[in-house]
């Protein structure tokens, strides 16, 4: 296929002609200068004609120069106005068509760009196909050395049918699917084709976008233009606007048909309502202020751009600032006042919709001064002339408006949903722009991509519904502390990284030690248990490398054995190991929640309108390793609750809010099933190779239901310490005193015999190695310290310890 | 030959589709200065108050005094109005009748635009090379 004569049938081709030869922008430099040339000459003609005699003569010349620069200026003119005319009222700016058209105008220009046929050089030289590369995050360096390396000539059959126009979408997808070097080249720079398409669809928007808004002439954009005496027909609102801010004014915005809304379905809804004949008010209710304040932008957009139901016409949507105006009065009486003076204002100017930022921070700062707002706005809130829309966060409205009856009767009510991520990443896209030309930074394709996963992954538990923007935002100052210009993927992760304390994204070297050496690193710490930890280690290390479910828990355990056995120890160990200090641990002891209203207090009730404990603590340490002490002894209902967290990685709390634990270890311990573990041990079998009978025996005893036991990722079987496992623990332990008396000076002999009097005295079979701790306390430690007291050791003195009794007793000697 | 074939596309252009859109786009501005007065609102609100100002009649009816004197201040309100309105919707129109007349005298001179070109040609090097 013939890439000239293809474009030379092309209806497009005297404007990709104009374009590719005397361009947008240069045709804009030639009219500026050709307009200045001529100015300047006409004064240099004038002012030669009126002088004297010998200058006067060069003034015929000038004029003619003048004449000249004229018609220059004009020819320049209409060839943009012919340029126009084609590229904006046939749309061609926004890539639609015409019949005939075989391929759009950004197309067009990438075919103009090829030389011998070969369409991949084409794209890659043209200005969208090196905006889509950097929008990648690939230079123009690394596309250059492709395109000098890859074989030349590569011929391809464009998809080309008047039946359907090639767009660029369509173009990038058909060079990915048909040449290999190009699919590897992006390969080689983590590119996928789904991030190309998006890449692409950015750009084009971009373009579209960009152009959209330079048709000033347009109706809808003629029309946006603030006019003159509109409101006359309506009243003034001297009281209203001292608390308020009036949202036709006060903010100028840009809007148009462009503008993307995937919030339209609600602003309808509330537009609806609002043009009702009567009790037109509203509550839009929605976690975060950011979208609640989203779908009023929208609303004002609608009633600016004529677009809204007539109803809404020439309305003046007023935004109420409730603090400024509770903080203006002290007494009930002048508080009362104020507010009814402002709804009859309100109620006479007869065009204001009136917006209560915080509804609930009203109602409360009338209750404090013993007044009733509610009772106050009850006569208005029934006629059409005061429509009300109350701005509520979810918490806030189910726990003090839901549950009145006569507010409700008067008030719709409009849930916001969150957004999907496709309509998250639409929104973040035009932010971008805005950020990019506001702050000269430039961010790629995954870098957004990143923005949305990880804001998804690793902030559940943030009340933001539009928490990806607040990444982005944070990103803004970060990134320019760190002088970083190019926002690409692995520059959003070390972010989130630094905020969250999850690593995110390639494994570092480091790192990968640490994975490889995870058995290593946890028997350090924990005696004994190798299948509980290469357990715990295999789910670990599958989590990291990014194979775990991310809607699920990195990882869920559930680890029986007798207590001392180590339980707590290897939970302790974990968070040490993956979040760097064992403090990373959170511990809810289930015991608290053996009644039927344990589940009411990990998951909050709206009878006392308190918090979950456990809604509460996840929030607060969204990242680490959660410790369910004891399991077994909570509530049937708790069981039943974490069955939708093992699964699903979240809850639902009484607010009606999830809380995510998708970025927790979960680690519920149990003592149950420890006297079977006894008697395992005791018929000299291993009980970790008897975990079927012993799980069989906690569903028969209906400890636990066979369902929540199915959901753990493991259920790990702890075995009673060995002798010889004991006294490695009694060393662990007396090592730990070792060196806090190193840090005084004083040298504490570990040998052989004092590990063994310890782990002979300190353990026991009930509780395994636990006492052993408290032991070493009261024998060990309390002799040191007497010894340090009475002035027998200082520092610098080595000391040991011997049997004292029979019955082997450590005595403290000194050295 | 190429050349000349541009330049009669061109000429098709500036003769036939360009009059049209042309005066698409001075329908459209000529419908925004008529909105920009807001000619139709004033018209509509003809005979309201001056911004809703106005004074609440009594209850007792009987009481002639004051409703006298309400009935004036309304009286006022509205005629304020009607005077406002009325002086808004004079200079409104009269620009958009302004605009209109200006349509024949721009329209000529986009179809002269090509000749005026080739006169500022001839003319500036008749002058240059005189």
């Amino acid at each position: 296929m013939d890439i000239k004569q293809l474009l030379k049938n092309s209806p497009l081709y005297p404007i990709l002609i104009i374009e590719s030869v005397f361009s947008t922008r240069r045709r804009k430099v030639a009219i500026n200068l050709a307009g200045f040339l001529f100015l300047a000459l006409f004064g240099l003609a004038t002012f030669l004609s009126a002088s004297s005699d010998r200058l006067a003569l060069l003034a015929p010349k000038v004029w003619g120069l003048v004449s000249l620069g004229l018609a220059f200026y004009l020819v320049n003119k209409m060839i943009n106005l012919y340029f126009n005319s084609s590229y904006y009222f046939d749309n061609i700016a926004l890539n639609r068509y015409r019949p005939g058209d075989l391929f759009t105008f950004t197309v067009g220009r990438v075919l103009m760009a090829t030389k011998n046929n070969d369409v991949l050089q084409g794209f890659l030289s043209a200005n969208s196909g090196r905006r889509i590369m950097k929008r990648c995050g690939i230079s123009d360096r690394l596309v250059d050395e492709f395109l000098a390396k890859r074989p030349v000539g590569q011929f391809y059959k464009l998809p080309l049918n008047p039946d359907q126009v090639l767009k660029l979408r369509e173009l990038a997808k058909f060079l990915f699917a048909n040449d290999p070097t190009f699919a590897q080249f992006l390969a080689d720079n983590n590119i996928n084709e789904e991030r190309l398409v998006g890449a692409v669809s950015w750009v084009v928007y971009e373009i579209e976008y960009g152009e959209y808004r330079k048709r000033w002439w347009s109706e809808t954009n003629l029309s946006r233009l603030p006019g003159l005496a509109k409101d006359w027909g309506f009243g003034t609102t001297y009281y209203l606007d001292q608390y308020s801010w009036d949202l036709l004014y006060g903010l100028e915005f840009s809007s148009n048909l462009y503008e993307f809304s995937a919030r339209e379905e609600e602003v309808n809804q509330v537009a609806n309502i609002l043009a009702k004949n009567r009790e037109a008010n509203v509550f839009v209710v929605a976690d975060s202020a950011n979208e609640r304040m989203d779908i009023i932008w929208h609303l004002v957009r609608q009633i600016k751009d004529g677009e809204a139901a007539p109803a809404l016409e020439h309305k003046r949507p007023v935004l109420f600032n409730s603090a400024v105006f509770l903080a203006h009065f002290k007494e009930k009486a002048e508080l009362e006042q104020e507010l009814l003076r402002i709804l009859k204002e309100v109620q006479s100017a007869g065009n204001i919709i009136l917006i209560f930022d915080n509804f609930i921070t009203l109602l409360q700062g009338f209750m404090a001064l013993k007044s009733d707002f509610l009772s106050l706005l009850y006569p208005y809130l029934s006629t059409t002339t005061v429509p009300v829309i109350g701005l509520a966060s979810n918490d806030d409205f189910h726990r003090d408006l839901e549950s009145n009856g006569s507010l409700m009767a008067l008030f719709d009510r409009i849930f916001i949903r969150p957004l999907p991520a496709e309509s998250v990443i639409r929104n973040l896209e035009q932010t971008v722009w805005t950020i990019e030309s506001k702050h000269r930074l430039f961010f790629t394709y995954p870098a957004l991509l990143a923005i949305v996963n990880g804001a998804d992954k690793y902030f559940v538990t943030s009340d933001s519904g539009d928490k990806a923007i607040d990444l982005l935002t944070e990103i803004i100052p970060w990134a320019k502390q760190k002088s970083y210009q190019v926002i690409r993927e692995e520059e959003v992760e070390e972010l989130i990284k630094s905020k969250s304390g999850v690593p995110v994204g390639k494994i570092a070297p480091a790192e990968r030690e640490k994975l490889l050496n995870l058995e290593k690193n946890l028997q350090a710490r924990v005696i004994g248990q190798k299948e509980a930890i290469m357990a715990v280690a295999n789910a670990l290390r599958r989590a990291r490398a990014g194979v775990r479910n991310d809607k699920k828990p990195v990882g869920s355990f559930l680890f029986l054995g007798p207590t001392g056995v180590g339980k707590t120890e290897t939970a302790k160990a974990v968070a040490e190991t993956m979040f760097g200090d064992e403090k990373n641990m959170v511990r809810l002891d289930m015991a608290e929640y053996q009644t039927p209203e344990g589940a009411d207090k990990i998951i909050g009730s709206l009878a006392d309108g308190q918090p979950g404990v456990l809604a509460n603590l996840v929030r607060e340490h969204p990242y680490g390793v959660l410790l369910l002490d004891e399991f077994e002894k909570a509530h049937a209902d708790v069981h039943n609750l974490f069955l939708t967290v093992f699964d699903e990685g979240y809850f639902t709390d009484k607010s009606g809010r999830q809380v995510s634990l998708r970025n927790l270890i979960i680690i519920a311990t149990s003592n149950a099933g420890a006297d079977l573990i006894w008697q395992m041990v005791r018929a000299g079998k291993r009980p970790e190779q008897e975990a079927d009978t012993l799980i069989n025996d906690l569903i028969t005893k209906a400890i636990f239901k066979p369902e929540l036991l199915n959901r753990f990722d493991a259920v790990v079987i702890y075995h009673p310490l060995s002798s010889d496992e004991l006294k490695q623990i009694a060393r662990l332990l007396l090592s730990r005193l070792a060196k806090r008396l190193a840090d005084q000076g004083i040298t504490l002999e570990v040998n052989d015999y004092l590990a063994g009097v310890v782990a002979q005295l300190g353990a026991n079979e009930l509780f395994g190695a636990r006492p052993m701790q408290r032991y070493i306390q009261d024998h060990i430690e309390q002799q040191v310290a007497d010894s340090l007291v009475k002035g027998d050791i200082k520092s610098g003195t080595r000391v040991g310890f011997a049997p004292k009794t029979e019955a082997g007793e450590p005595e403290l000697v000194v050295k | 030959m190429r050349f000349l074939a541009v330049i009669v596309h061109y000429l098709i252009w500036h003769y036939g589709r360009a009059v049209v859109e042309f005066s698409h786009i001075y329908k459209n501005i000529i419908a925004f200065i008529f909105n920009f007065f807001s000619v139709p609102i004033l018209l509509k609100s003809y005979f309201a108050p001056w911004r809703r100002m106005g004074e609440a009649y009594p209850k007792d009816v009987l009481n002639f005094g004051e409703l006298a004197s309400v009935l004036v201040v309304n009286l006022i309100m509205r005629l304020v109005g009607i005077v406002m309105r009325t002086v808004m919707i004079i200079v409104g129109l009269s620009v958009t009748l302004l605009v209109i007349v200006f349509y024949p005298i721009i329209l000529s001179f986009w179809l002269g635009l090509p000749f005026i070109v080739l006169l500022l040609v001839i003319l500036g090097l008749g002058l240059l090379f005189k």
